[in-house]
């Protein structure tokens, strides 16, 4: 797991403005990227990095089969176990989110949690509300904006 | 294979049209029909039956293992649809030259693949909405393939 969030963030560390979330679904035994906005794909170089990141990870596990979710897709992604983002203003503040899915999601306390694009990923009945940022995040303000 | 894979395509068509009752089998049967394209495109270029594009994969899987580990890996065992479907994609940016034609290609049997797991291993159903798109990414597949295998035929002449 870590080696594919050094692989993403290894490729992905110069470009801002997009999201790129992983899971590994055991329902269509597939790992599964996904990018926020989908359309940022478009872009040469948001393109090149997640085919570098696929064929490094192919590379290092041949056996197993990588896919790029699209909007409304028919493969779901559901529990996304990290995200990687870097917002474009924001060139300091490195985010890093090492979310486990146990229920909720548990960001790594200090780190800047975003959220225009996460709350898109995020089911309406766990975020009710809009969060712009959360800064030093930690557990407990982090639980009480998904309450809110 | 190349009829072969029409068949699959009709036949996933054919069990849709039945109802939800079919709905697994037919997205088992559209990725069979992807996949058999993509077979059939690399036997072409490889010049290879199906028995040899199976060696090839063998002969790769052994070359990779002994160079990762220094022993071979045991004959038979492990993924050969990744591996075509792999080997498919860089088919594919060889003969049209674009990367992305060819991510977008081996995407669409990727996500036929891990619906067919779905279907065939999982207790959960395929449902309308999934087997639409199924069978419209299967579509795409078998009017771009074809045209693919027919390009590298006349770039060989």
């Amino acid at each position: 797991m870590s080696n594919i969030q050094e692989i993403i963030k290894s490729h992905f560390e110069n470009l801002y403005g997009v999201t790129v979330l992983y899971e590994y679904s055991s329902l269509y035994e597939l790992h599964l990227l996904k990018l926020i906005p989908y359309n940022s794909i478009l872009k040469d170089e948001v393109f090149k990095a997640i085919r570098a990141v696929i064929r490094e990870c192919t590379r290092n596990n041949p056996d197993e089969s990588w896919y790029l979710v699209e909007d409304d897709d028919m493969i779901k992604m559901t529990c996304p176990t990290f995200l990687y983002w870097k917002e474009e203003k924001v060139v300091s503040n490195h985010v890093y989110v090492d979310a486990s899915y146990n229920g909720r999601y548990l960001p790594t306390p200090g780190v800047l949690i975003a959220t225009d694009n996460f709350k898109n990923l995020m089911s309406p009945r766990k975020l009710a509300k809009t969060i712009d940022v959360i800064e030093k995040a930690t557990l407990e303000n982090y639980e009480y904006a998904f309450a809110a | 294979m190349l009829e072969k894979s029409k068949q699959s395509f009709n036949s996933a068509v054919i069990l849709k049209d039945k109802g939800e009752v079919c709905y697994c089998m037919s997205a088992q049967c559209a990725y069979y029909s992807g996949l058999q394209l993509a077979m059939t495109l690399l036997m072409t270029i490889k010049g290879l039956d199906a028995e040899g594009l199976f060696a090839w994969y063998i002969s790769d899987k052994n070359n990779k293992s002994t160079t990762q580990s220094g022993s071979k890996a045991d004959e038979g065992k492990g993924n050969s649809h990744a591996f075509y479907i792999d080997q498919l994609e860089k088919a594919i940016e060889q003969i049209t030259g674009s990367e992305r034609v060819a991510f977008t290609v081996s995407q669409k049997l990727t996500s036929l693949k891990g619906i067919r797991v779905k279907a065939a291993y999982k207790e959960h159903q395929v449902d309308e909405d999934e087997i639409k798109k199924v069978i419209s990414k299967a579509t795409l597949l078998q009017e771009s393939i074809p045209a693919y295998i027919t390009q590298y035929l006349n770039k060989r002449k």
